[in-house]
């Protein structure tokens, strides 16, 4: 029961729903109770734990929260290309402004806005503390998807947080800093 | 810069992720950190991307797994640990007549696909719904001679005069047509699905032999479901009583 938090936390972020979060954990338990014995001992229980959540979404939760995903989705589907363009945007960030004023709600809206594969990416890594080879695992996928999922997801959340903060007017949508040229003496050389 | 100074750039940037996450081999790392020395634009972009990191393991929403849930998962944990036990006991128990029709084994065999299923003829007995045509057996199996392909044999679920049939439906199992009835046993409403299991599994963790029939239990949502297959016909049987009551139903249902 050590994990129950984790799972119950991922799993909120998978459903986004705390009644289906509730069911896909109790679900999870009794699967992994009931498959304990295939459970290799000195592996990684967490990892374990989290594969089987994963699964137990994907065979039984994921097309329940897919429909109702579908409206959401639309928005996203207009944002354009993020890749080049945007880490050039993150990158000049008024982070002092939005990075240092990150509120929980605030996350929590946005990995919501990332859709599921990269989302999934930035929790287990970011949130639960995975490498990449344990994310490849609990995903089912090879490390390398792990690795341009993680980074998609990352700019998609970066992308969702920074217009959260301009609809507040954190921060200006035309804001750009640029770096302040002393800092690169701090940087070790 | 030069040209090839940004392009070293752009293959460099691509594993700002990678060296930030701790994920490199030893000797990329220092070809990165090397870079990183002379490259102010990249310095720049790791100092970002390590600060949205760790900005976002702070603010990450922590929800706690609520008391109710951890009471479900140690209920259901418990209740699993012994299935076996809690089964052959209430059998022995409760209902000396189904051990004497036969009860030889209890024993687990992988869950399949029913699971969805089982939740979707439990919702449908949890709702009260219109019946297509009230009465007995008789008046039941004539209403469904027309209207579905396999044959509709009300099961006397009980002998007793507390026990009724009181009408049915047209309904389905899984996507396939399905009779559905709906009995009255002792003022207890119990749904019998009955459908055509060719090619439908109805087998779940835990199967029990009453009467040289192979009967399947399942719960959902705290209902108790039963399954067995009598000449291909499938019957699925859903009710919120115990287990021990179900028991009784399902030997009954499936003696001559």
């Amino acid at each position: 029961m050590g994990h129950l938090d984790s799972l119950y936390a991922t799993g909120l972020r998978m459903t986004r729903d705390p009644r289906d979060a509730e069911d896909l954990v109790q679900d999870t338990m009794l699967t992994a109770y009931r498959f304990f014995h295939r459970f290799e001992p000195g592996t990684n229980c967490k990892a374990w734990l989290f594969k089987i959540l994963t699964n137990t979404f994907i065979n039984k939760y994921r097309k329940k929260v897919r429909e109702r995903e579908v409206r959401d989705v639309i928005d996203q589907e207009e944002t354009p290309s993020l890749m080049s363009e945007d880490v050039a945007v993150a990158s000049r960030d008024p982070e002092g402004l939005l990075v240092g004023n990150l509120l929980s709600d605030d996350v929590k809206r946005a990995l919501e806005a990332v859709p599921y594969d990269y989302r999934m990416a930035v929790v287990l890594c970011d949130l639960q503390d995975f490498s990449y080879k344990e994310i490849a695992d609990i995903m089912d996928c090879p490390v390398g998807t792990v690795m341009s999922r993680l980074h998609r997801g990352r700019r998609l959340l970066q992308k969702a947080l920074r217009d959260y903060a301009v609809r507040q007017g954190i921060v200006k949508a035309g804001d750009v800093i640029e770096f302040p040229k002393k800092q690169n003496a701090e940087q070790k050389s | 810069m030069s040209g090839k100074e940004a392009l070293r750039c752009a293959g460099i940037s691509r594993f700002v992720d990678t060296y930030l996450d701790g994920e490199f081999a030893e000797t990329d790392r220092a070809e990165f950190e090397g870079h990183l020395a002379d490259c102010e634009t990249c310095r720049g972009k790791v100092r970002v991307q390590a600060e949205w990191k760790s900005a976002i393991k702070a603010a990450a929403p922590r929800e706690q797994a609520p008391a109710a849930l951890r009471n479900r998962v140690a209920r259901s944990i418990a209740r699993e640990s012994k299935p076996m036990l809690s089964w052959r006991a209430w059998a022995v128990r409760a209902m000396p007549a189904a051990a004497a029709v036969g009860l030889i084994a209890t024993f687990m065999i992988s869950k399949v696909q029913w699971s969805p299923v089982a939740a979707d003829l439990v919702a449908k007995h949890a709702k009260t719904v219109p019946l297509e045509v009230s009465g007995g057996p008789d008046q039941v199996r004539k209403w469904y001679a027309d209207k579905v392909d396999f044959p509709v044999r009300p099961p006397a679920l009980c002998h007793q005069a507390a026990c009724s049939l009181r009408g049915a439906r047209l309904s389905s199992v899984g996507d396939k047509p399905a009779a559905y009835l709906v009995y009255d046993v002792n003022g207890d409403k119990v749904s019998v699905f009955i459908f055509d299991a060719s090619d439908l599994p109805i087998e779940t963790r835990r199967k029990t032999v009453i009467g040289n029939r192979d009967v399947y239990f399942d719960q959902e949502h705290g209902y108790n479901v039963a399954l067995f297959r009598d000449r291909g016909v499938g019957y699925a049987i859903a009710s919120d009583l115990d287990q021990a009551e179900m028991l009784k139903l399902v030997s009954s249902a499936v003696s001559p």
